[in-house]
């Protein structure tokens, strides 16, 4: 078990690596560092590019191999991403934002699973019925409105709120109020209160996915044999349904985990845009407007990480649900 | 089962006719199909009954909120956001029409060749498959739609398709690998048929529900990718327009002037809200094992 | 009796539209039962205390519904009228909540398949400890641990089964599980479906005693639903006969079998024809089919477990067979013994992993040197005609289009589609439907047809008759024999039956864990067997006469089953008799195949006399 771990693992981190050597190679061919440059007053001289860009180690003279091999080298023996156009490490500019970006992904992804899973199992229990229906459209209808139209509206709706109470309830731009007053329970609760919109904004649309394919698994379940057997052994209906058919129902939820763990990143992504958080997605999203290859590469490398780390624990989790993979 | 008359007949479950009839008989199928045929004939015919262009401003009118004049309000350079929204639902249909299908396609030829011939291709699928989704296709995007964005919508199409095509893939091998096993595939093979014709005859046609499926949700899906790219600020380039350049421009306004988002974004939702419940009630009529309830 | 345990009376039960093509319930259950389809009506019968009723029919006779009925577990999509009475409650009137404290505590039920009832998340122990404590909440758990214990001891399951997985039981092994779950709080009347129908022969005969010992053990009378008639000798007191979802006929076993009213009941019941009716000479004569010494392994790779050598399998260690032109080899074994690899082996005219296939003169390693007109042809020569014929015919096409690809591949002359009907006694009107639209013995036909389409020399029929109803099996097996004898067929046949092999093979061959044990004549193999599993084989058949009772079978424990040495020595009944140094030369030689008594045989002690089996 351990050793399969182990394995499954080492091989996610031979995908890692290839994966993100194409990512540097994507982003070395699609952004062009030297336009950054062009149209300056007054003109910058190209030898001034050309020896701005080789201590980037985006030099377009050099061939993409050779600055992918520096750039891997450079990683692997200093553990530096290289610096960004602005002259940030982008070691340094990650660490700084990994945190931002892993609160609300982490809350919003368990938020959104916790809420998919009951609903669709509500959903299910209760087939064709209003539960069912009332569901079914609302998470149709989530599915159906981008992160950023949902915040829209989620910000709209606190501003009535606020205005409504007549003082401001939940803050929503940004991480924090910039200079606020107190102590660090004061800070703590800011954070907390900025963090509400943007953790519901991921976990509405995480939990409108989770909530479709738990509804599929859990019917599948009901309809199984070992349910029949949990009620003739003396269980009600409902009580077979949590005690034995959310359980089995799980398993095939954990490799959907893996699978979708994308768009959760995606969503979050987009996310901390709409609420104007310093997250990895606003990074990636600067890099690519800047021109920035190192800064791009750095930010897939940083995905890719976190996407291997989420195909882990969906096997372990599948191993602790189903026994019948542990022997 | 019971003897069957000899004289009874019923449509088979595989049927086309008989597909189309189980679709529609879910009401969410028909509402889904009469709203997204307005929303077509309005992106074909809309911009027709209006006076105005897209790309001129009235200069009577900057940012003016929804009047008999400008159905949907102007933005703040005084162009008609009626018919630039439909302009653009235009250009995000053509992505989503060109994009959903084609990704389709290439998750049908990459599945189907790996799942039945298996061996060693299929372990090439297989890890280029797992390639392609350890870095999310959103964020592979972004890098290339800069590029493509100044191509063209066309463009932005074809890297859309490029990049979504991975889970489908997973799904069409799967099945080529279970059909690659079932007994009336092997039977086949066993009269003698030739593997072309086996993979034309017997195994396509029972993948063809899953992909007909696929590609209708995937063209709801590559709505909503152009818009967020959009959005974003990474889409289509002006002049060119489509629901998320304005989405990206209407959004800084949503609060001062919210007609300049919400009337894009409502369409959106709708549009994408529409297609997801036609192609939902397709893939429930086409699930064999759906609505078959036995003793 | 005065007072019955369980009385059912005018009990009827119809489905709805199936769920899911209907999104609104209608309005009123009544008028919506009136739209469908009724799957039983006005079944009226009794079970008294301590009695044992088989409830018997043809599938679809509403046997299943019926006892879901009586238990109250049917789908939401079922529309219930009648009464069902349990010691003078009615349970069709209870709440769910009242019906559950009855369930598993008076009334108990065990299901047909072994594989999927079980909760595969939960060790049996714990199944065991929450089906006690569901019905006595004081009860601790470690007093439940060791009920449950004793349960497994009631099985015949070793202790350490508490600790299992459901996965890592055996089918025999889970279905005794169940029905330990079954009697786990001694309830009054156990429901068995079909408990046995899916598992090995052998298999049954221990499952059966097992769910014997464990209903006197409880005290408990039995509803069993069961098709097999030897099963309704060897058990039932009392035989309700359904059919189309009615009571057609009821009473005493005896009665029953001896006189019965009805002809249906009488088909239902009749025992397969024992007397061989094939030639009893060896036939003799170039061999169509030849396997000298073939090997067949599966690698099973599991995702989680690292190599995948531990998870190999020999589906066939060396088979040998030879099957003279114009004769019927059957091939028998319990599950996973290899008989169907070995069918596939030659059908298939893959290149084996080792040894030699020859099949019409051709050997198969050769196949894929040959050109393209040269391989179609060997393939017209040898077909096959699957287990499951629904599953061997593309759902999408009709059986005129089955048929035509089976004539157009193969390019036969002068055949046509009516014409293949006709041979296998089907009308021309069939040829447009699609196979949902036709009966179990129809699609066998079709299959049969198809198969026939390109004139072959060599037919291999897996387990042809195994999903069909009696009646339906002995038509087709007629068939078969008719056309083998028209058509100068060569048969391979994979049957579990014995009574089938007796009447329809000249040749047996009795496959075990991937190898022949013994073959020869089916009269002589089959009259006078010689290796011990063949023995244990025909032992199990029960015997469909109600005044021959089972005589009680040892329970054994099929865990960790022997790699050197004789494989079957585990489970030999004749090992267990013999002097040690005897005993020995089993766990240390592997027996070869001799010839004895005009078989071969791989046993040692094959020349032990032993009793011979009635």
């Amino acid at each position: 078990m351990l050793r399969f771990l182990v394995r499954r693992a080492a091989g996610y981190g031979v995908l890692a690596t290839v994966a993100t050597a194409l990512g540097y190679v994507l982003a070395s061919l699609t952004l062009h560092p030297a336009a950054r440059y062009a149209g300056r007053t007054p003109p910058v001289p190209p030898s001034v590019v050309h020896a701005e860009l080789a201590a980037l180690g985006v030099d377009p003279g050099v061939p993409v191999p050779a600055r992918l091999w520096h750039w891997l080298t450079e990683l692997v023996t200093h553990g530096s991403l290289g610096l960004s156009v602005r002259g940030v490490p982008v070691t340094a500019e990650i660490a700084a934002r990994a945190g931002t970006s892993l609160r609300l992904l982490l809350l919003g992804s368990l938020l959104g699973a916790l809420l998919g899973v009951a609903v669709g199992t509500w959903g299910a229990s209760r087939q064709y019925r209003w539960p069912d229906r009332v569901t079914t459209v609302g998470s149709f209808v989530l599915l159906a409105t981008p992160p950023f139209v949902l915040a829209v509206v989620l910000m709209t709706l606190a501003v009535r709120l606020d205005s409504a109470a007549g003082r401001t309830l939940v803050p929503f731009t940004g991480e924090y109020t910039p200079g606020l007053a107190g102590g660090w329970p004061a800070q703590l609760g800011d954070r907390a209160a900025h963090l509400l919109l943007p953790t519901l904004c991921l976990a509405l649309g995480t939990a409108a996915t989770w909530s479709r394919y738990q509804r599929a698994a859990m019917l599948d379940v009901l309809a199984a044999d070992h349910v029949r057997t949990a009620r003739s052994m003396g269980h009600t209906r409902r009580s077979a349904l949590w005690r034995h058919g959310v359980r089995v129902a799980l398993i095939p939820m954990s490799t959907f985990f893996a699978y979708s763990f994308g768009l959760i990143l995606t969503g979050a992504a987009i996310t901390e845009l709409a609420f104007s958080w310093h997250g990895m997605g606003e990074y990636l999203v600067r890099s690519v407007v800047d021109d920035d290859v190192n800064a791009a590469a750095g930010t897939v490398l940083f995905t890719a990480v976190l996407v291997l780390l989420a195909g882990v624990l969906a096997d372990v989790l599948h191993a602790a649900l189903d026994p019948r993979v542990r022997t | 089962m019971a003897v069957t008359d000899l004289t009874a007949t019923s449509a088979p479950r595989s049927g086309a006719p008989g597909v189309l009839r189980r679709t529609f008989r879910a009401p969410r199928a028909r509402v889904g199909v009469a709203v997204l045929a307005l929303v077509v004939l309005a992106a074909v015919l809309g911009p027709v009954l209006s006076r105005w262009d897209p790309f001129t401003s009235d200069v009577t009118a900057f940012g003016r909120p929804p009047t008999a004049l400008h159905w949907f309000g102007t933005d703040s350079s005084g162009r008609d956001l009626y018919v630039r929204t439909l302009v653009g639902l235009r250009t995000s249909l053509a992505v989503g029409l060109v994009a959903g299908p084609l990704s389709t396609l290439i998750a049908a030829v990459v599945g189907a060749v790996g799942g039945y011939l298996g061996g060693r291709v299929d372990r090439v699928v297989v890890w280029g498959i797992d390639l392609a989704l350890v870095l999310p296709s959103f964020y592979l995007l972004v890098l290339l739609a800069p590029t493509a964005g100044r191509a063209g919508w066309f463009a932005v199409a074809l890297a859309i398709a490029l990049l979504g095509w991975m889970v489908m893939a997973r799904l069409v091998r799967a099945q080529a690998r279970s059909l690659r096993r079932r007994d009336f595939v092997t039977a086949a093979r066993f009269l003698g048929v030739p593997t072309g014709a086996v993979l034309r005859r017997h195994v396509l046609p029972h993948l063809a529900s899953l992909l007909v499926v696929d590609a209708t949700l995937g063209v709801a899906a590559t709505v909503l990718t152009e818009a967020t790219l959009g959005w974003v600020g990474l889409g289509l380039g002006p002049p060119a327009v489509s629901l998320g350049t304005l989405l990206a421009a209407g959004s800084a306004s949503a609060v001062t002037r919210p007609w300049l988002f919400w009337f894009p974004a409502g369409l959106l939702v709708v549009t994408v809200l529409a297609t997801s419940l036609v192609g939902d009630a397709l893939r429930d009529a086409l699930d064999p094992t759906t609505g078959t309830a036995g003793e | 009796m005065s007072e019955s345990l369980l009385a059912v009376e005018g009990l009827g039960v119809t489905f709805l539209a199936p769920r899911g093509t209907r999104l609104r319930p209608r309005a009123g259950g009544r008028s919506a039962a009136a739209g469908g389809v009724p799957a039983v009506r006005d079944v009226s019968f009794t079970v008294g205390a301590d009695e044992v009723v088989a409830l018997v029919g043809e599938s679809g006779a509403g046997k299943t519904t019926t006892a879901l009925a009586v238990l109250g577990l049917l789908p939401s999509s079922a529309r219930v009228r009648g009464s069902v009475r349990l010691e003078g409650t009615s349970l069709l009137d209870l709440s769910d909540r009242a019906f559950s404290a009855l369930r598993g505590a008076r009334i108990a039920m065990v299901f047909q398949d072994p594989r999927s009832a079980l909760p595969p998340v939960h060790r049996v122990g714990a199944l065991l400890v929450e089906a006690l404590q569901l019905h006595d909440r004081r009860l601790s758990r470690a007093a439940a641990l060791a009920r449950a214990a004793q349960l497994c001891t009631l099985v015949g399951l070793p202790g350490r089964t508490l600790d299992a997985y459901p996965h890592q039981l055996s089918g025999g092994q889970r279905q005794r599980v169940l029905v330990a779950v079954a009697v786990a709080n001694r309830p009054r009347l156990i429901v068995a479906d079909e408990p046995t129908s899916s598992l090995d022969v052998t298999v049954q005969a221990q499952v059966l005693e097992v769910l014997h010992r464990a209903r006197e053990a409880a005290g408990a009378s039995l509803l069993l639903i069961t098709h097999d008639p030897g099963v309704v000798a060897g058990h039932a007191d009392r035989v309700v006969v359904l059919r189309d979802g009615q009571v057609v006929e009821q009473g005493d076993v005896t009665t029953l079998f001896d006189a019965p009213r009805q002809d249906y009941t009488a088909r239902l019941l009749r025992a397969e024809a024992f007397a061989a009716t094939r030639s009893e000479v060896e036939p003799t004569g170039p061999a169509a089919v030849e396997l000298v010494d073939v090997h067949r392994t599966f690698r099973s790779r599991s995702r989680w477990t690292a190599r995948a050598a531990d998870e190999a399998v020999a589906a066939m260690d060396g088979v040998s067979l030879v099957v003279p032109r114009g004769a019927t080899l059957a091939l028998v074994g319990e599950s996973g013994s290899g008989k169907t690899t070995t069918a596939l082996a030659i059908a298939s005219l893959e290149p084996p992993e080792a040894g030699t296939v020859r099949v019409v003169g051709t050997d198969v390693s050769t196949v894929p040197q040959l050109g393209r007109a040269e391989r179609l042809a060997l393939r017209r020569r040898v077909q096959l005609v699957f287990q499951d014929a629904g599953g061997s015919l593309d759902p999408r096409m009709t059986v005129r289009q089955a048929l035509a690809e089976g004539l157009r591949a193969s390019a036969a002359t002068g055949a046509d589609v009516a014409g293949v009907l006709r041979l296998v006694g089907l009308p021309a009107a069939l040829a447009d439907r699609y196979p949902h639209e036709l009966s179990g013995g129809q699609l066998q036909r079709v299959a049969l047809a198809r198969a026939l389409a390109s004139r072959p020399e060599v037919l291999v029929l897996d387990e042809p008759v195994s999903a069909l109803d009696a009646p339906v099996r002995a038509e087709l097996l007629a068939l078969v024999d008719r056309l083998r004898d028209e058509l100068r067929l060569t048969c391979v046949l994979v049957a579990h039956d014995l009574g089938v092999v007796r009447a329809h093979a000249e040749l047996v061959a009795v496959m075990y864990r991937g190898r022949v044990v013994e073959q020869g004549p089916a009269h002589v193999v089959l009259d006078d067997p010689r290796h011990p599993y063949t023995r244990a084989l025909l032992a199990a058949v029960p015997v469909a006469d109600p005044r021959v009772r089972p005589a009680p079978v040892p329970l054994l424990d099929d865990d960790a089953p022997p790699t050197a040495g004789c494989r079957f020595r585990h489970r030999c009944a004749l090992r267990a008799a013999l002097p040690g140094d005897l005993a020995q030369q089993c766990t240390q030689v592997d027996p070869v195949s001799r010839r004895t008594e005009g078989r071969d045989v791989a046993c040692h002690h094959a020349d032990v006399p032993v009793q011979r089996h009635p």
